[in-house]
């Protein structure tokens, strides 16, 4: 027995356009065209909440912006509180009484001296300080500067000879060194172990004894006072 | 299967047409969400920290505003003892008087713009002024003493920067010169 399909040529032409590479290759498009705008219509379910985010943000920062100022000039303020506030303190607490020191001076001069001057200043003082090694390893110096309260004093005293003049000169130097009396203005300082007056021949000078008259020396004393 | 010819051609064509249309439609009509979206997310994060910085600023502000007025509280003693008038005339009229108690009498009184060296780390003042003075006077050392102890106790802010004592000579050996700089805190004006 002959088995003859003879729907063969219909179910071929079905199968054909079932399986049209062209419409398929169509209906891929399409698909793909509407994945596209599935994905396209999520994304913007999503970044319609993130642009209003954005939005209300804006209006937020907006609002904040006048307080933001007030603040910022508020912390910009702060130190020129902090810094006058501390000065003014201290300017209180640290009044130098400058009749008190002329009362101590007074107490403290012996009396073969003679003041023809005295001085009371304040002075910035500039140290060079080891600082941290630099690139290349090469030390470097650190400028520290403070301020000081200082008194200088210029007197004169009369000796029979000039060493003797030059020994009275070191004499003083020690006396105002050691003085207890200075001591209570006068900051102090280390020398030798001990605890001195900060006090340093700033000049000197003395003339020779001519006839009968004596040798006159010239001291010129500063006195670093306490702050 | 074998494909004729012209279905090849119309496959070609679909395949070009169709790959066109979508990438036409991704540049043209889909990226822009997808950029904008990550602008936004972009925005967003800006935004957001942007807010989070000027929420701590607002709030170091509201710190920083109560220790002014701390300050404020503790300096009204300070401004309270300050003269209502003028500090240059309180302090020229303040000079004047207590020269005149220890029978001195003051030269070449001016004003004078007090040292730097006296404001230390202030540099300059935002809330109070400086007003300075240098003088001359002449007396025994005793009168100077207590002319300037006097002086320096007119006003907690009152203080004598700087004085240098010339001693008398010639005719009168005991009549100093004292020169001297005096400067005083005062409100601003």
């Amino acid at each position: 027995m002959l088995h003859i399909n003879l729907f063969h040529e219909i179910q071929r032409l079905e199968f054909e356009r079932k399986y049209d590479p062209v419409r398929i290759m169509g209906l891929a498009f399409v698909l793909g065209l509407l994945g596209l705008g599935v994905w396209t219509a999520i994304l913007y379910l999503n970044y319609k909440p993130a642009r209003e985010a954005v939005d209300s943000l804006q209006k937020q920062i907006k609002t904040m912006e006048p307080q933001h100022k007030e603040a910022e000039m508020r912390l910009a303020e702060l130190p020129a509180y902090q810094k006058e506030f501390v000065f003014l303190k201290k300017r209180a607490q640290e009044k130098s009484l400058q009749s008190r020191n002329l009362e101590v001076f007074k107490g403290c001069m012996p009396t073969n001296l003679f003041v023809k001057k005295l001085s009371i200043f304040r002075e910035v003082i500039s140290e060079k300080l080891p600082g941290p090694k630099d690139k290349k390893g090469h030390p470097t110096f650190i400028t520290r500067s403070t301020s000081v309260n200082l008194m200088n004093f210029e007197a004169t005293y009369s000796e029979a000879t000039k060493p003797k003049s030059l020994e009275q000169r070191d004499h003083l130097v020690e006396f105002f060194a050691h003085s207890e009396n200075l001591g209570g203005i006068a900051a102090e300082t280390t020398k030798d172990g001990k605890v001195v007056n900060t006090v340093k021949l700033a000049g000197f000078s003395t003339t020779e004894p001519v006839g009968n008259e004596l040798a006159v020396g010239t001291i010129d004393i500063r006195v670093e006072l306490k702050k | 299967m074998t494909l004729s010819n012209e279905k090849k051609k119309t496959l070609a064509l679909v395949v070009i047409v169709g790959l066109t249309v979508l990438i036409v439609s991704y540049y043209f009509g889909f990226r822009w969400i997808n950029e904008a979206r990550d602008q936004t997310d972009k925005k967003e994060h800006a935004f957001s920290e942007k807010a989070g910085m000027m929420n701590k600023t607002i709030e170091d502000g509201k710190v920083a505003q109560k220790k002014i007025e701390l300050f404020e509280m503790r300096l009204k003693p300070v401004r309270d003892q300050m003269p209502p008038e003028r500090a240059e005339t309180w302090l020229a009229r303040t000079m004047d008087a207590v020269a005149t108690r220890h029978q001195l009498k003051l030269k070449g009184s001016r004003l004078s713009d007090p040292d730097a060296i006296m404001l230390g780390e202030v540099k300059a003042f935002k809330h109070f002024g400086l007003v300075g003075y240098v003088f001359n006077v002449q007396g025994n050392y005793f009168q100077l003493g207590e002319f300037l102890a006097d002086l320096e106790g007119a006003h907690p802010l009152l203080v004598v920067e700087s004085m240098t004592i010339n001693a008398g000579a010639g005719g009168a050996p005991n009549i100093h010169d004292m020169a001297v700089k005096i400067n005083m805190v005062t409100n601003k004006d």
